[in-house]
């Protein structure tokens, strides 16, 4: 067990437990919670405007975790990029000062934030920019029945071959042959094709 | 688009083409535009998917994060909390209600030391009561319950606030006495469970100290 090794686990420790996926996945997420929710709070904390705003710091704070373990799936960031403490509050910030630039009047934005915007890391403000997008693929993608995202998940995520996924999914009793298998990956695979290519600009 | 394409192009994105057929796939997709999208377009579905996972890996954290905690933890803070609560409860002051005697007979006439006695009594109760002068209470109780002309009611009802008067000025030992001789009898005290830990908690902690 990765993560089991310590109450304090390392940087290292907790992108490993995210790339191993499942109960070690998990495990990694509650630990980066726990290891740095505290100088995040502050930090963000510390850059807003005494304003009640709909969203919270936590929310903020459990966004940046999911752009994270989206980049460290990706592999776009490496912890030689940068410590897991900085690059978070990279994101924080990214996320912060856009939700609040879009929540403050257009004075405001003009008078206080932009400055703030314009200084922000363009790394992180691509991922942000696409972020609608993905909302609504993300929709799409939850809105296939539970055979299609597990033959996807499958296939796509965890990159097992065809043969592999047929075998499991015919020993567990969800279809009953290799062909019936191979039909229904192709026709869930065309339809999400089909929903996000049409909404993809 | 034939199978054997379609599972060329799945297998590349989900990085599980050899690699020797990596390099050769590479080539048509550069020399081949409409291949070239078919992979992007598949790069995006799989970006979704991969979003969605982590959506919901990170949704499942933060609830177990903030879920309330039933761990071993929980349980002996819970317990402890319990326990703290009772123990409080069992040293708060014994609570008692002086019962109305009708010594007085309401019309009915008796004699003066009666009288004397059950203004004895009124006062006592007071005193108990306002937590004033316990010495004195306590010494007319002691009076009224070696008194033979007392009815056993009375007398059983002065042991009843003596126990209460002894624990409040800290004499356990006197507190016990009396209690045991009083709470085997019919004294018409409501004396629950409760009520008789509380006075043998109280009893305990006052010898003990």
């Amino acid at each position: 067990m990765i993560l089991g090794l310590s109450k304090h686990p390392s940087d290292e420790s907790i992108v490993e437990g995210i790339l191993a996926g499942g109960r070690k996945e998990h495990e990694a997420l509650v630990a980066l919670y726990k290891k740095f929710h505290v100088s995040l709070e502050r930090f963000i904390i510390h850059r807003s405007t005494g304003r009640d705003y709909a969203k919270q710091p936590e929310d903020i704070i459990w966004e940046a975790i999911e752009a994270f373990v989206v980049n460290v799936k990706k592999g776009s960031f490496t912890l030689k990029d940068a410590t897991l403490e900085t690059y978070l509050k990279s994101i924080c910030k990214n996320l912060w000062f856009r939700y609040i630039s879009q929540e403050a009047s257009r004075e405001e934005r003009q008078n206080k934030y932009m400055a703030e915007w314009d200084k922000l890391e363009d790394d992180v403000s691509d991922m942000l920019i696409e972020k609608e997008n993905w909302e609504n693929y993300i929709n799409l993608v939850n809105k296939l029945g539970k055979n299609c995202k597990q033959i996807l998940d499958m296939r796509l995520i965890e990159g097992l071959s065809m043969q592999e996924i047929s075998q499991k999914l015919i020993a567990n009793g969800t279809f009953e042959n290799d062909q019936t298998v191979r039909n229904a990956k192709s026709k869930c695979l065309k339809k999400i094709m089909e929903l996000i290519t049409s909404n993809h600009q | 688009m034939d199978d054997i394409l379609q599972n060329q192009i799945e297998d590349y994105v989900a990085g599980i083409m050899p690699e020797k057929t990596k390099l050769e796939f590479e080539k048509l997709i550069r020399n081949d535009l409409n291949l070239h999208q078919q992979v992007e377009d598949l790069r995006l579905v799989q970006e979704a998917f991969l979003r969605a996972h982590v959506r919901t890996s990170v949704a499942n954290a933060r609830t177990h994060i903030h879920k309330p905690k039933r761990g071993l933890s929980y349980i002996l803070g819970t317990v402890s909390t319990a326990a703290a609560i009772v123990v409080f409860l069992l040293s708060t002051t014994v609570t008692f209600s002086p019962k109305k005697f009708n010594y007085r007979g309401d019309g009915v006439s008796v004699s003066t030391e009666t009288q004397v006695r059950a203004n004895d009594y009124q006062k006592a109760t007071q005193l108990l009561e306002n937590e004033q002068n316990l010495p004195e209470a306590i010494k007319i109780l002691e009076r009224l319950k070696a008194d033979e002309n007392v009815s056993k009611n009375f007398r059983n009802e002065s042991k009843w606030l003596l126990v209460v008067a002894y624990l409040q000025v800290g004499e356990a030992t006197k507190a016990e006495k009396t209690f045991d001789e009083v709470k085997w009898e019919d004294t018409g005290r409501p004396f629950s469970k409760w009520e008789i830990t509380k006075i043998h908690w109280q009893i305990f902690w006052g010898k003990t100290f």
